[in-house]
């Protein structure tokens, strides 16, 4: 797994980072204006409430009555009842803000992780994206309603309340004031360690994510392995690391609060003393003093908070560099601007544009090796292969043979030489105009949860019942059906984990038949299936899928004889290629494989 | 009826109550004391914030202001009084001085306390996570069977992170503000007991309010993470089938369906921000209003001289004091209402009930015969766990009777023999071999599997596990090196002779050696960077490291050509000379060196017999022999070619 945990120069407050997050708040610009609005208001509001206690003691304490007392507490309730109205909006418009801002950041990471390549999965363990996809954004979006519109508020506070001390004397106002550039300065001192710190727990948190969700897909195989107990130790090795940073970013994290607390604190001391003096000399009156030790005490916590809040965001910040990571991962493989022009984005294709799919497939002097490897895989490919007929590739294992599909596919992009589709370079059409025309059924099936019709309906969204059962019967699927107790309607669980692998690779070819495509992919389709039923398969497919083009990787022969062209493949290049008989006749490496059997019979007849 | 239903769900709801204060408990642990020492430092500290503003009313009211009425705070008396030892300066100076020194304690036990309870929170989750992940290994197949991965890890992060904030503020800010309550109380009745019974005659209104409303945002929060669960479901389904969903070219599908959940979740949220905003606000508007009647009340006493003016100033500022965190209250009760709601989430996951172990069982020597007798067995219909945690029937069945997929299977193999197992897709071939290592539980009345002569259900899971290597038929790897992945049995650092003397005989040590980094190349969490056979061989190395008496080949060389298929078998044979082995394959040409081949339909063993034996019984063997043999290159299959 890679180790995003690089020391960043910028351990600091990274303003450009949070404008990348501008266009995802744009469409809640309303929204955000009003909550200004709002924050302001209330920031007044409450600043007032030591007016009000002023008021009360100047006129009520001091002068001994409880005249006028009736109208005073009933525009006091009315502030009072306006601040808790206003928050009730507050509530409601920062959670539209929060969620509504990460909504559009999942979409368009969503959508990046729909255009990354294939490629990017071997890297990404899908825990582990899904840990930054979920947690990582709802972090970042939380900063700015909640947050920010906390900060907003607190910050109009602590201004307002400002600007009335230093109006009723500005002498104690200024020591009061002489708090703020000290926390400033301790809010700085411990930015960078809480950066790095905080960077190290998201990662961490997408690790740990990572391994829960390898813990509980390969349940099964701990098991078999009885390494359940090695794993635990593993995670708890994980979790340990993350004791110690997250323990690290709560020590850092306790010092700012309460150290401007105190600050406050010992500045009200200062003031005091100041004020005794100055009332000795009658330069101050005690409602004054009191509205004044209010306000002091008042706007500690407030200040604290600010510093408190600016240490948090950068908790925030890790978060936010994870999502940009992903926003700026860029697609293995891209459709040129013209490309996309003419044939549309995978989201919004102009299929009036586009061209029918034949299906000859051409590699021309290909060239392949998988990135960050240097080894190549194909070297100086060439293969034609005409619409309509079927290919069969044989070899070892690891001879190249699911990477040259993979190629004819456009997952991957050759490094110098090119893919011809129907005669024309694949990267001069767009990847969905490909795939469109394509019928991939995999090596190891991959289903979705939901029922056997709707899995099988992946293939072509708008076909009928009828039709998916056609193409269930045609595949020998609809066995799979019959055998559940509610036919198409089963539950196949998730990942199709309520079937056999078998079941699982029948529904996902009736998946790829469904799709009726000119261009028919099957690597290892048949590896789990039964012979009869392969053959039944078989010959109904010969049917169904003359005229197409089609790939055909398998290790039993059975599956592949029929091919109108069979090759033989080793260490990326094609040693031998014909038709069965052909190839048969030519006692080559063919032959070998093909004999293997027999071979082995004859020593087991003779044991 | 309804009675007994109301009672029921009460009943029910307390012991959900109790199985979650369990956990929590359990959660605590290692963290107790410091969780305690952090209370007490906190409770120091808000001592010490309080003390600051009494100093501060008393030098506003009797060193400035030289009151003549009422007495001062006996308290702020004695520190004074205390300082007057150590400094002779003047009597306002020595209250600044003593006022900064409350101010340097405040900041020591804040700091302390904050520090301590990070300490004890982040244990706290380690507790949890750990205890997670450790439970969810313990848990047998059949419960992982009903959760969806994508909900469960949604359970594992974000309800995992919801308890840590718990931890960390929600549950510090609630006793700090029933310590900061109390405290408040003390002093201020000490100053004026009328006075004091209008601030504490809110607190019951607080806490009934807040009982009722937390009961009805719990709800919402529920839907919520049920929501974020499919949304998290979606994603991960999404990101696992990446290359269907490519090869489909159906990205604008996805995204659509994405988007609805999207929506969805959002919209959940925001529908429960309205309820939300009504809890916070009231709980505001409460302080607010306590704070409004000390204020108009006491200036009444003042003004009828029942009261000192600086005893007003330090009646408000306590009720000041405690109104910053009292209007938090609001908030951390719905955040704790949400921690509720998480933790019953996760006690799902603890509550379920982890395998049975058999730890006191028989461990026989495991070279016997395995034997199989009248097995019956079919899989539980899919339920699906309601967050009350009663189980449901995830859909009205059309059969109610789950289908057998073993019906009363007999099989003998015997100890050190081969058996070969052929039989048609879904045929219950590999709910065989989850039987044999009780991955599922056989009922008790539904036959007997048992190895040398000891029912497997006596037999400790774990011994029993360690002495069956069962190569599973779809191989998982893990992200580690491929020397790691072979290795993983072994608890010790992997010794690469004996890693690699196990890959020889998969048959797999060339391919690796191939490889740029060799056995250090790190494979993704699917094995995504090996081809398909170089996956399966590499499953097969792993379990060969186990040296097990029993192996089991679940069609572990489908995806191996029929040359390095025979090269593994027979390196197998070669290294585990007295094992027992059972092959599953689709392949006659993998099978029929075996002992002796059994060949299942439908749940039953049809025909059982050696390779030339069943070829003489003419049955369905004979027929996949045929078909997988028709290479006869002078034209055996001519008419068969000339079908196209
Ligand atoms: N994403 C990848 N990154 C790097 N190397 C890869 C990747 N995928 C495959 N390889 C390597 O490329 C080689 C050819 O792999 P490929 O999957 O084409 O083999 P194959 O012939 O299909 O084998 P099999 O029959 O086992 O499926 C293998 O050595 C494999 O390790
Ligand atoms: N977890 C499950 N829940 C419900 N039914 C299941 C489950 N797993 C398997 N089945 C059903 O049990 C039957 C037997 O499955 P099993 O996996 O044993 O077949 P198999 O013989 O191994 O087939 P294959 O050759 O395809 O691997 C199938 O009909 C399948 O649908
Ligand atoms: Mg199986």
């Amino acid at each position: 797994m890679e180790n995003e945990n690089i020391r960043s120069s910028h351990d600091r407050l990274e303003p450009k980072l949070w404008k990348r997050l501008l266009p995802f708040l744009a469409p809640s610009k309303k929204l955000i204006i009003a909550l200004l609005v709002i924050c302001i208001t209330q920031a007044g509001i409450e600043a007032s409430y030591p007016l009000f206690t002023k008021y009360a003691i100047n006129n009520f304490a001091e002068k001994g009555t409880s005249q006028g007392l009736l109208p005073f507490v009933l525009v006091y309730l009315g502030a009072i009842i306006a601040a808790s109205i206003l928050n009730m909006c507050w509530v409601v418009i920062c959670m539209r803000i929060d969620t509504g801002t990460a909504k559009r950041l999942r979409h368009e990471q969503f959508l990046r992780l729909q255009s990354v390549g294939v490629d990017y999965f071997a890297k990404h363990s899908v825990g582990y994206l899904t840990g930054r996809f979920m947690s990582d954004t709802g972090r970042v979006t939380e900063v700015f309603a909640w947050l920010l519109g906390e900060a907003i508020y607190i910050f109009f506070i602590v201004v307002v309340s400002v600007i009335i001390m230093l109006t009723l004397s500005w002498q104690l106002g200024l020591i009061t004031i002489a708090v703020i550039p000290v926390v400033v300065f301790i809010t700085f001192m411990i930015e960078p360690k809480t950066m790095r710190a905080n960077r190290r727990v998201r990662e961490l948190n997408s690790l740990i994510s990572g391994s829960y969700n390898e813990g509980i897909t390969g349940v099964k195989t701990a098991k078999s392995l009885v390494a359940e107990e090695k794993f635990t130790q593993e995670f708890r090795g994980l979790t340990g690391d993350m004791y110690r940073a997250s323990r690290r970013v709560g020590l850092l994290g306790s010092v700012i609060l309460p150290a401007a607390t105190s600050i406050g604190l010992f500045a009200v001391g200062a003031m005091l003393y100041r004020a005794g003096i100055l009332v000795d000399q009658r330069l101050l009156d005690y409602g004054t003093l009191a509205a004044f030790i209010t306000f002091t005490m008042a706007i500690i916590d407030p200040v604290a908070h600010l510093a408190f809040f600016y240490t948090e965001l950068l908790g925030y910040q890790a978060a936010l560099e994870r999502v940009v990571k992903l926003l700026d991962e860029e697609p293995m493989i891209t459709d040129t601007p013209e490309v996309t022009e003419k044939y549309g984005d995978m989201f919004n294709p102009k299929r009036e544009n586009w061209e029918k799919l034949h299906g000859d497939v051409e590699f021309s002097h290909v060239w392949f090796r998988y990135p960050e490897s240097e080894k190549y895989i194909l070297e100086d490919f060439c293969l034609d292969v005409p619409r309509g007929k079927s290919v069969a590739i044989v070899g070892e294992t690891g001879a190249g043979k699911s990477t040259i599909v993979n190629l004819a596919c456009r997952f991957y992009e050759p490094e110098r030489g090119a893919v011809l589709i129907d005669g024309r370079d694949s990267r001069e059409r767009s990847q969905l105009w490909l795939h469109s025309g394509l019928g991939y059924v995999l090596q190891d099936p991959q289903l979705f949860s939901g029922t056997i019709r709707e899995n099988i309906r992946y293939g072509r969204l708008d076909a009928t019942d009828a039709e998916v059962e056609a193409a269930a019967r045609l595949v020998c699927a609809d066995k799979v059906a019959e055998h559940c107790e509610n036919g198409y309607e089963t539950q196949v669980g998730e990942g199709g984990a309520q079937l056999s692998t078998g079941q699982k690779q029948l529904i996902s070819f009736a998946r790829a038949v469904l799709a009726d495509p000119p261009i028919f992919v099957l690597d290892e389709a048949t590896s789990s299936i039964d012979t009869e039923t392969e053959r039944l398969i078989q010959d109904a497919i010969g049917k169904a899928l003359s005229g197409r083009t089609s790939f055909i990787i398998a290790h039993r022969l059975s599956t592949i004889m029929r091919c109108d062209l069979i090759l033989v493949v080793d260490d990326g290049k094609v040693i031998e290629r014909g038709t069965h008989r052909e190839l048969i006749a030519k006692r080559g490496r063919y032959r070998e494989l093909f004999d293997a059997m027999r071979i082995e019979e004859e020593l087991s007849s003779k044991k | 009826m309804k009675n007994k239903d109301t009672t029921k769900t009460e009943k029910q709801e307390f012991n959900t109550l109790k199985s979650k204060g369990a956990l929590l408990l359990r959660l605590y642990r290692g963290a107790k004391l410091l969780f305690g020492a952090s209370v007490i430092l906190n409770a120091l500290q808000i001592a010490a914030t309080f003390l600051a503003p009494l100093l501060v009313g008393y030098t506003a009211d009797f060193v400035i202001g030289n009151s003549v009425d009422g007495a001062p705070s006996g308290i702020a008396v004695t520190v004074i009084d205390a300082a007057r030892r150590f400094i002779s300066a003047p009597e306002l100076l020595i209250c600044s001085i003593a006022i900064g020194v409350f101010a340097l304690l405040a900041f020591l036990f804040g700091f302390a306390y904050r520090a301590v309870l990070a300490v004890a929170s982040e244990r706290f989750v380690k507790n949890l996570r750990d205890g997670l992940y450790e439970h969810s290994m313990r848990l047998p197949v059949s419960w992982h069977n009903r959760y969806l991965t994508g909900d469960l890890i949604q359970r594992c992060t974000t309800d995992v992170n919801t308890m840590r904030e718990f931890a960390r503020t929600q549950l510090i800010i609630l006793i700090r503000v029933i310590i900061t309550i109390v405290i408040a109380i003390v002093i201020v009745f000490g100053i004026n007991t009328r006075l004091a019974l209008v601030v504490s005659c809110s607190i019951p209104i607080v806490a009934v309010y807040s009982y009722v409303i937390g009961k009805v945002i719990s709800k919402y929060f529920q839907a919520n993470e049920e929501v974020e669960g499919e949304l998290t479901t979606d994603i991960q389904e999404n990101l696992t089938a990446n290359r269907v969903v490519r090869a489909f070219g159906r990205e604008e599908y996805e995204t659509e369906k994405f988007g609805k959940l999207n929506e969805k979740y959002t919209q959940q949220w925001i529908k429960s921000s309205y309820i939300m905003g009504l809890f916070w606000s009231v709980a505001d508007l409460m302080s607010y209003v306590t704070l409004l009647a000390v204020l108009s009340v006491g200036s009444v006493f003042v003004a009828r001289g029942e009261m000192s003016f600086g005893e007003l100033l330090v009646f408000l500022s306590c009720t000041q004091q405690v109104s910053w965190p009292v209007r938090q209250l609001g908030r951390t009760l719905s955040d704790m209402t949400k921690a509720s709601v998480a933790l019953g989430r996760l006690n799902e996951i603890y509550s379920g009930k982890p395998e049975t172990t058999t730890e006191n069982g028989k461990t026989p020597d495991m070279t016997g015969d395995i034997v199989f007798h009248n097995v019956r067995f079919s899989y539980p219909a899919p339920v699906k766990v309601t967050a009350e945690g009663e189980e449901v029937t995830e859909q009205p069945q059309v059969n109610t009777e789950p289908v057998d997929v073993l019906c009363g299977l007999d099989l003998t193999i015997a100890g050190g023999s081969t058996l070969g197992v052929l039989g048609a897709t879904g045929s219950g071939k590999s709910t065989l071999t989850y039987l044999l290592t009780r991955m599922w539980e056989l009922p008790e009345d539904c036959g007997e599997i048992s190895v040398s002569g000891v029912d497997t259900r006596e037999i400790p899971l774990h011994y029993l596990r360690e002495n069956i290597g069962l190569v599973l038929q779809e191989t998982f790897l893990y992200s580690k090196t491929v020397a790691e992945n072979i290795a993983i049995t072994s608890s010790c650092a992997p010794d690469l002779d004996i890693v690699r003397e196990k890959a020889a005989i998969a048959s797999v040590d060339g391919d690796i050696l191939g490889f740029e980094k060799g056995y250090d190349t790190i494979i993704g969490e699917r094995g995504v960077t090996l081809s398909g056979g170089q996956k399966q061989r590499v499953a097969i190395a792993r379990t060969l490291l186990k040296n097990a008496p029993i192996m089991v080949f679940d069609d572990s060389m489908s995806a191996v050509d029929t040359d390095t298929d025979r090269n593994i078998r027979q390196g197998i044979r070669a290294a585990t000379k007295k094992a027992t082995v059972i092959i599953i394959s689709h392949r006659i040409s993998t099978l029929m060196a075996a002992d002796k081949i059994a060949v299942m339909e439908d749940g039953r063993i049809t025909e059982f017999g050696t390779h030339s034996e069943l070829l003489a019984l003419g049955g369905h063997y004979r027929r996949v022999y045929d078909i997988q043999s028709a290479y006869d290159e002078e034209g055996g299959e001519s008419a068969f070619l000339e079908d196209k």
